[in-house]
């Protein structure tokens, strides 16, 4: 009877404890990538994206280019540097399906393809609209099978487009919504928005048609102004907060699960971030915008 | 006796019994100081004589006319001052606790804070309803720009001069914001017959109706014909509503005809195209109110026909950072007067921030002269310590929308700022 009673206290108290303790996270300072090849620094990245091959593109905004890297765990090497005419000011990048980049270009207020070997192919323009309505992009998201989520701010809505821009479907904007400047499609089709002055994350399923609220309660989380959405395998959210730079943990259902990183200029602090993702081996990519630099996170659980 | 009349007798008893128990207990109700009969205010003013000059006032609150002290005050001993019986922000509610209806819209912030002395003498004044002053003279008291206002318009509204209580309910309001006792626009139309000739030639035959009055006049007075606000954007003045509206007998006239910067577009062509010619464009001059996020489409108080003052505008979405600056221990000046844009272009900019200079040398050397001066290595050649992609500028050192530290320093005390640099002077 003591031992039962004993083996009882031990499995509620690990139930107790496993739920945070499965939703705790330390970043770990591994990397801060500051230049090019030629040494060359990095100036005022944006966007950041991750591919599975555990390459990383950065849109370095300063310097009207996309860098692209490899970085396996241990080496760091550069494989390309991307400065097209086409792309005056990329602020946010992602890796299609067929090992090339989707840029967002924040001048040309347009979405570009880059091929695989960095040359420009083609803007992707929006067609078979059910509207003629104007569309002015934010912020954009592939999901795996290269559909295009386009953030169009003006037309209060998420764009889902076919890989060549064709017109699939939209998802308007919640109710009373202040301004969103980033959103994410999840590996399930579900799209995940930030709303940077109302501090919420708004979400929808791929059958919604509508953004809903799914943390309302950010700001009183300390969540100053999430400007940009990151991922991992368990679907835990990285909300990027470039007015604290640090980093709001959010479970699954957007529960804060708690704050990562702090504002600073040294090594593995943050000033005024403005992009973030994870990659699937458990690493987190931050540019680190104002600090001019990229600095890369062990994810340790 | 039988069984019968026993009962009888016992509940005539037990009856009795209860309502003696009933009439004491609202007896000590009424008396629960079990004062001597005829004493109650009488006997205070034995001691508080002063008091009587207050009992001649015009209007006496009630329980000082049946001098009941006691109902407010403690005779022997409180925890509040004047030895109140309450909490002197609650007391009042205890008897007039429907002043602020359940579903109110809006209340009086001095309502909220139980502040009613503010207003009401507690014991008696020569104003009805124990007021301190009468007329708008009592709001004024704290509404002193009100007052400026009202004074300096050359076109008066007429609700003004007559009252402030003919549009505002002064505890709360169950219909509107600011404590109006009807929503705009039924309470301008209470007075303004919107069917009238004159009305729809002066609104060019639009709806106005159905809008808010308030977006063009000041019901507080102004010196513009109509009472139109300070400044008012040229097409409302030249009443050529259809520049930017549906013509008047569409089906849906208030409609714009383009939506966000595309409307304004059409007149402010220079200025959007300049804009566009910029790296970066602020995110609310692209989304779907565009413009109208921060300006007013038709007149206002503002500068610019911003919406409100600019700390507001900007605060709707920058409010963090509005709220490190009221904080601060050191105020940056620019901030403090609501001059966001003095540091910041609001529409579009080429650098970092919508910074309004490239260099941080030459936004902060508008006010800030230190080149003429000896002062700490900075600028683009001296490399930041702590980051070899930064270099040494103002904001390395400090923090220009304020923080806790003196001289918005990014550390406290300053000492500590400097070994952040300076690492071998560490302890």
């Amino acid at each position: 009877m003591r031992r039962y009673k004993f083996t009882m206290v031990v499995v509620l108290s690990l139930l107790t404890v496993l739920p945070s303790w499965a939703g705790a996270v330390t970043l770990r300072h591994v990397l801060s990538v500051y230049a090019d090849e030629k040494d060359v620094g990095l100036n005022q990245p944006m966007g950041i994206a991750c591919s599975d091959e555990a390459r990383f593109a950065v849109a370095d905004t300063g310097n009207k280019r996309v860098l692209l890297f490899k970085f396996d765990g241990s080496a760091l090497s550069l494989l390309q540097n991307i400065k097209l005419g086409e792309l005056p000011d990329p602020v946010k990048v992602a890796f299609d399906r067929k090992g090339g980049l989707v840029v967002f270009d924040a001048k040309a207020r347009r979405l570009a393809q880059v091929s695989a070997e960095g040359k420009f192919v083609r803007y992707i323009e929006p067609t078979g609209m059910p509207d003629d309505k104007t569309i002015i992009p934010k912020s954009f998201s592939l999901d795996p099978e290269g559909r295009i989520y386009l953030l169009d701010i003006f037309g209060a809505r998420v764009l889902v487009l076919d890989a060549e821009g064709k017109f699939l479907r939209q998802v308007r904007f919640p109710e009373n919504y202040e301004f969103i400047s980033d959103i994410l499609v999840t590996p399930k089709g579900a799209i995940l928005a930030a709303d940077s002055a109302a501090s919420e994350l708004y979400k929808a399923s791929p059958e919604e048609n509508q953004l809903k609220v799914l943390n309302s309660d950010l700001e009183k989380s300390q969540v100053r102004f999430p400007v940009a959405i990151g991922l991992d395998e368990r679907n835990f959210i990285y909300l990027l907060d470039k007015h604290s730079g640090s980093v709001a943990v959010l479970g699954p259902d957007g529960s804060l699960q708690e704050h990562k990183l702090a504002e600073g200029w040294t090594e593995g602090a943050l000033w005024y971030p403005a992009g973030i993702c994870v990659n699937d081996y458990g690493r987190a990519f931050i540019s680190d915008t104002d600090n001019n630099r990229v600095q890369v996170f062990e994810m340790v659980r | 006796m039988n069984a019968r009349k026993a009962i009888v007798i016992s509940v005539v008893a037990a009856a009795l019994l209860g309502l003696s128990v009933l009439a004491a207990s609202a007896a000590q109700d009424k008396n629960p100081f079990k004062l001597k009969p005829g004493a109650k205010g009488k006997l205070c003013l034995q001691c508080h004589p002063n008091f009587e000059e207050k009992l001649k006032s015009r209007f006496l609150h009630t329980p000082v006319k049946e001098g009941d002290c006691s109902s407010c005050h403690s005779p022997h001993a409180s925890s509040h001052g004047s030895l109140l019986a309450a909490d002197p922000d609650k007391i009042c509610l205890e008897c007039h606790d429907g002043i602020v209806e359940k579903n109110a819209v809006s209340t009086h912030k001095v309502v909220l804070e139980g502040a009613c002395i503010k207003c009401h003498d507690p014991h008696g004044a020569p104003n009805k309803n124990n007021l301190l002053a009468s007329g708008n003279e009592l709001c004024f008291g704290c509404h002193k720009d009100m007052k400026k206002t009202t004074e300096a318009a050359k076109v008066k509204h007429e609700p003004v001069s007559e009252g402030c209580l003919t549009c505002h309910n002064p505890h709360a309001s169950t219909s509107a914001e600011f404590l109006l006792n009807e929503k705009v626009p039924g309470l301008c139309l209470e007075c303004h017959d919107s069917k009238a000739k004159i009305f729809g030639q002066i609104h060019m035959h639009y709806p106005v109706e159905k809008g808010r009055c308030t977006s063009c006049h000041d019901p507080h007075g102004g010196n513009a014909k109509g009472i139109l606000y300070a400044t008012a954007h040229q097409p409302v003045v030249n009443r050529m509503c259809n520049q930017c509206h549906e013509p008047a007998d569409s089906a849906n006239p208030l409609a714009t005809r383009r939506q966000g910067f595309e409307l304004c577009r059409a007149c402010h062509s220079t200025m959007v195209n300049e804009m566009f010619t910029k790296n970066q464009v602020h995110g609310p001059v692209l989304d779907q109110k565009g413009c109208l996020n921060c300006h007013s489409p038709h007149a206002s108080r503002q500068s610019a026909l911003l919406k409100a003052q600019p700390l507001n505008v900007c605060g709707k979405c920058h409010g963090d950072t509005i709220e490190r600056q009221e904080t601060a221990k050191t105020k940056h000046p620019p901030i403090q007067a609501g001059e966001c844009t003095a540091c910041h272009s609001p529409h579009a900019s080429d650098n970092p921030f919508y910074f309004k200079e490239k260099s941080q040398f030459d936004l902060c050397g508008q006010c800030h002269e230190w080149q003429s001066h000896s002062t700490h290595p900075i600028g683009d050649e001296v490399k930041d310590p702590r980051n070899q992609n930064r270099t040494v500028m103002c904001t390395s050192c400090h923090r220009v929308h304020g923080n806790g530290n003196e001289h918005m320093f990014h550390y406290a005390p300053a000492g500590q700022m400097c070994v952040q640099c300076h690492t071998k002077f560490r302890r």
